[in-house]
């Protein structure tokens, strides 16, 4: 059963020097239960990708055209208000970088309760028992309840971002390169609670990330974004067993690994085209190695290639 | 948290101490300045024309015939023992003529800092909320109006329109002739207020208002734009993202998130702004007529009243001290990140 | 091969802002104790890197090297010479020889000035070639950074180039004047994936062809592993291991090292690792535990461990770890 499913979305960045096209015509869809990996480098729209779920996309960005469907309900045809109880309750998110993502002059009881008072009618005493007990699973001790955000140390409120996700026990998260500023000790345990508390809540999760390593450790299934377009989906470990878009199979050699070994590693020539005039054909062209005629005037539609597996490339 | 009182303590005694040269150097200027200015006060309490022997004996009384250092140093013996001489003209003591001029201004001062305060950060906060639509390029027109008219003018447009054309309100002093308020704090709406004079209590209020708009306008541009930016930038802060995405409503945001992040340094503005309300004060009590510290200040500049101008220097002084170290500490409990 | 510099026990401790009446009444100032005692060698021609986590001192380190920072204690010696000390034109003809490049190629260049000005100021600074032939060796490395055609990219300013091609130019700036020793302080941690590579590869080609030396200093195990030749280990000031890169990451000692490689995520589904994490986070730098300081996060501690501080030996050939029970 899909749990979310994103239709030909189109989100649009109306600024200065013309239109910046971040996310042009995305179609993507997630399983109960299932953890999806967005994989890409900056500036290839997966953060936006992100936000227009919740429909957080800011000014001066628009969702053009498309459709998001959550459990069956189109989001972008419900109003502001309704959105709103969305969020947090059914939706929720975490962000990349947790020391400016709390309020600097709220202690953290007050963000959690404030969370918890926005959405359920309960009173403020129940709230901070709720409080103290999703603290408790992200291991933020109960003494520590008064201290304000500069108190604690980065990966501590990354794991208060994680229980302020969690407590009102949503169904799916979307967590936007949600360890890339921790150390890699930090990483790796904050990875791991968030694996441990979503099979503990039953949740689905969007994992945005730029880092192949963290993608592959945690997905189920990986999506892998460039200037705007989805350009591959497959099923971890096929896609790293059997890439089949150019761009795709560069960025596996190119990313390196810990090794005592001597590692051969490639990279991509050039740079993504600019979003505010993409090119007509493939995005990749240029800096494609197996690039035809084709691919210089008409942009590939997605093709399924065996079991799942969706490629957006004029060789298949 | 004893950690930060004790750092609190530490501070504010530190902040104290520093006051004393301060004001040393203070009154060092301004005791130069008065008597570099051209002018002997002697002229103003007796008669270029009187006889010889009488203007030499009034120099003698007032002391002004001793070396200038000399003068200096009993000046300054006196200010630290805390007196600060007579006046010249009236032979009161300094204190007692400050004490009679300076509740007037702290009235005049308070009403202007809350008409500031609440221009300013309503009409900042609602135009960076809605910095998107016309009103946001009329606030900052506004706000650049007020931060760059003059106090007088604006002063005497106000006292035209609502005095003397349309006549709803009085234009000049604090009470009308007929009415008398009895002196306990020195707080003319207190006082009146204290003794059940209602009369006196409308008229001295209706009065307030024209100089506290004049005032609180003049000082309202400076905190607005202050408001405005900072709202503005507190709503792009990924705070304010993260909390949208948890379902917080948008006017908790606002309220909670923005507006209260960006009155930190709005406050401290305030505080800064002090000193600008003083010498704004100086204008409006002059243009409507208000027997406060601004007209007194500038009377005394005017007859060369040596010791009253210094005494009036020295009370600016010790009160900006004073303002500016309370909005510190006001700080300090408002944003946890703070340890003085 | 012979060492190009050498530390002697340096120490670099930075004091904790106080007021004056405090200062008064406590009479004790507190140190953040960021380098506190490190000892070792760069062989010429190698690339030694520094690995830790954020608040180990790796960054502080390769401040101290190339002497914009002034050493708390201990001893540096480069080329044979004493550096602790230099001053006036002797630093600044060390300065040549030793040159950095930071993280951020979005804040390192200077906005105003045109790519051609950025490389060739080095060059008039240390007045190295004749001035008819500043421009023609500006656009020789620009082509050899492979910024080409060299003449556009010439007359380009910063915010014209993507953040590849910006660190690139941040790399030629630095590699220019002809340095003995670089320090490389993170420099691809904020470039795209697909272009890492790419700037390692340079970095690579450049050390051959300038017979350079490099101090990297990274967070990113994986990075360190494709360009080290010598890897050491960082925790809370000191350096807890060091070795060959073979050693190190084939047959790492010490705790920390095995906790840091174990973390790293591997881009690999069918390699599925345990990972080893310690518990609790990195301490305060200002009262660091007693003996060993990594102890209390340990999971072998023994009594010892908190006793006495353990020197960092030779445990087999290339091969150096800070730890009792190895």
């Amino acid at each position: 059963m899909k749990l979310l499913d994103i239709k030909n979305l189109r989100v649009y960045y109306f600024s200065e020097e013309g239109v910046v096209k971040a996310v042009d015509g995305v179609s993507l869809s997630l399983n109960k239960g299932e953890t999806l990996g967005v994989v890409g480098e900056s500036g290839c729209g997966k953060s936006t990708l992100g936000l227009s779920v919740l429909r957080l996309v800011p000014y001066p960005g628009k969702m053009v055209s498309g459709k998001i469907f959550y459990n069956g309900i189109d989001l972008l045809s419900l109003s502001d208000e309704e959105v709103r109880k969305l969020r947090g309750k059914e939706i929720a998110m975490i962000f990349q970088n947790p020391d400016v993502s709390l309020n600097p002059i709220m202690n953290i009881k007050e963000h959690l309760v404030e969370a918890i008072l926005t959405h359920e009618e309960i009173d403020e005493r129940e709230a901070v028992e709720k409080t103290e007990e999703i603290l408790g699973k992200v291991g933020i001790p109960k003494n520590r309840i008064n201290d304000y955000p500069h108190q604690f140390s980065g990966g501590m409120k990354q794991r208060i971002m994680i229980a302020l996700a969690l407590l009102l026990n949503p169904k799916l998260i979307i967590a936007d390169e949600p360890t890339s500023s921790l150390d890699v000790l930090i990483q790796a345990k904050t990875l791991e609670l968030l694996r441990n508390l979503k099979e503990e809540y039953g949740l689905s999760l969007i994992l945005i990330t730029h880092d192949f390593g963290v993608v592959f450790e945690e997905s189920d299934r990986i999506a892998v974004m460039y200037a705007g377009h989805i350009i591959e989906i497959a099923k971890n470990t096929e896609l790293y067993d059997k890439p089949l878009h150019p761009y795709t199979q560069a960025l596996i050699k190119a990313v390196p690994t810990v090794t005592p070994e001597e590692q051969k590693l490639n990279y991509i020539l050039g740079m993504p085209p600019s979003l505010l005039t993409p090119p007509k054909g493939c995005r990749f062209y240029a800096r494609c190695k197996y690039a035809r005629e084709i691919c210089k005037f008409k942009e590939p539609k997605t093709a399924t290639v065996g079991r799942e597996h969706i490629v957006k490339c004029h060789l298949y | 948290m004893s950690s930060k009182s004790s750092g609190l303590l530490f501070y504010i005694v530190s902040r104290i101490l520093l006051i004393i040269p301060m004001l040393l150097i203070l009154l060092t200027l301004i005791f130069i300045i008065l008597r570099v200015l051209p002018g002997d006060p002697v002229y103003f309490i007796v008669s270029p024309q009187a006889g010889e022997h009488i203007i030499e004996q009034t120099r003698h009384e007032l002391g002004l015939d001793r070396p200038i250092w000399e003068q200096y140093v009993s000046y300054l013996m006196g200010v630290f023992r805390g007196d600060l001489g007579k006046s010249y003209i009236t032979k009161d003591n300094v204190w007692s003529i400050i004490g009679r001029h300076l509740p007037i201004t702290i009235e005049l001062a308070t009403c202007g800092l809350f008409v500031a305060a609440f221009l300013g950060i309503s009409f900042g906060t609602f135009a960076a909320y809605k910095s998107k639509s016309w009103f946001g390029v009329f606030n900052t027109i506004l706000s650049t109006i007020a931060y760059t008219m003059p106090v007088f003018w604006f002063g005497m447009i106000l006292q035209i329109l609502f005095a003397i054309q349309f006549r709803v309100l009085p234009a000049t002093g604090i009470l009308d002739t007929s009415l008398s308020i009895t002196r306990i704090t020195g707080l003319p709406a207190l006082d009146a207020l204290i003794t059940g004079n209602m009369r006196a209590f409308v008229d001295h209020v209706a009065r307030l208002i024209l100089p506290s708009i004049t005032l609180g306008f003049f000082i309202s541009g400076n905190i607005n734009r202050m408001t405005h930016s900072n709202v503005l930038k507190a709503l792009n802060e990924d705070y304010v993202r993260a909390a949208r995405a948890r379902g917080i409503k948008e006017r908790v945001i606002l309220f909670k998130y923005a507006l209260k992040n960006s009155l930190i340094p709005v406050i401290t503005l305030l505080g800064m702004n002090f000193a600008r309300m003083l010498s704004g004060s100086v204008l409006t009590e002059t243009v409507f007529s208000i027997p406060g510290m601004g007209s007194l200040l500038v009377n005394s500049i005017f007859r060369r009243d040596y010791p009253l101008v210094q005494g009036i220097i020295v009370v600016y002084a010790l009160l900006i001290s004073i303002v500016t170290l309370i909005i510190d500490i006001i700080y300090a409990y408002i944003d946890p990140r703070i340890r003085l | 091969m012979e060492d190009i510099i050498t530390t002697i026990n340096v120490k670099k401790y930075f004091p904790i802002k106080m007021n004056f009446l405090q200062y008064l009444i406590t009479r004790k100032r507190e140190y953040i104790k960021a380098v506190d005692g490190i000892s070792f060698s760069l062989r010429k021609g190698e690339t030694f890197t520094l690995v830790g986590e954020s608040g180990s001192g790796k960054s502080t380190i390769g401040k101290l090297l190339i002497k914009s920072l002034e050493l708390t204690d201990g001893k540096m010696i480069f080329e044979g010479k004493d550096i602790t000390r230099v001053k006036g034109n002797e630093l600044k003809a060390l300065r040549r020889k030793m040159q950095i490049v930071f993280q951020d190629p979005y804040s390192s260049l200077n906005p105003t000035m045109k790519i051609g000005d950025t490389i060739e100021r080095p060059l008039k600074i240390h007045k190295i070639c004749q001035k008819r032939k500043i421009k023609e060796k500006a656009l020789e490395m620009l082509e050899n950074i492979g910024l080409s055609p060299a003449e556009d990219f010439y007359e380009k300013y910063p915010w014209q180039l993507s953040g590849g091609q910006r660190q690139r130019v941040a790399i030629a700036r630095a590699i220019i004047i002809c340095p003995e020793f670089v320090v490389l302080d993170e420099p691809v941690s904020m470039i795209d994936v697909s272009l890492r590579t790419l700037i390692l590869d340079l970095l690579i080609k450049l050390k051959q062809q300038y017979d350079l030396t490099y101090l990297f200093i990274t967070h990113d195990l994986a990075i360190a592993s494709y360009i080290s030749n010598t890897i050491a280990t960082m925790y809370l000031g000191k350096i807890i291991e060091l070795g060959s890169k073979k050693e190190v990451l084939a047959s790492p000692k010490h705790p920390y090292t095995k906790a840091l490689l174990s973390a790293v995520p591997i881009p690999n589904p069918k390699m599925k690792r345990k990972k080893i994490i310690p518990k609790g986070e990195i301490p305060n730098p200002i009262n660091p535990p007693t003996g060993c300081r990594f102890h209390p996060r340990c999971n072998y501690a023994e009594e010892i461990c908190g006793k006495k501080e353990p020197e960092l030996v030779e445990v087999s050939k290339d091969h150096k770890v800070a730890c009792h029970l190895c």
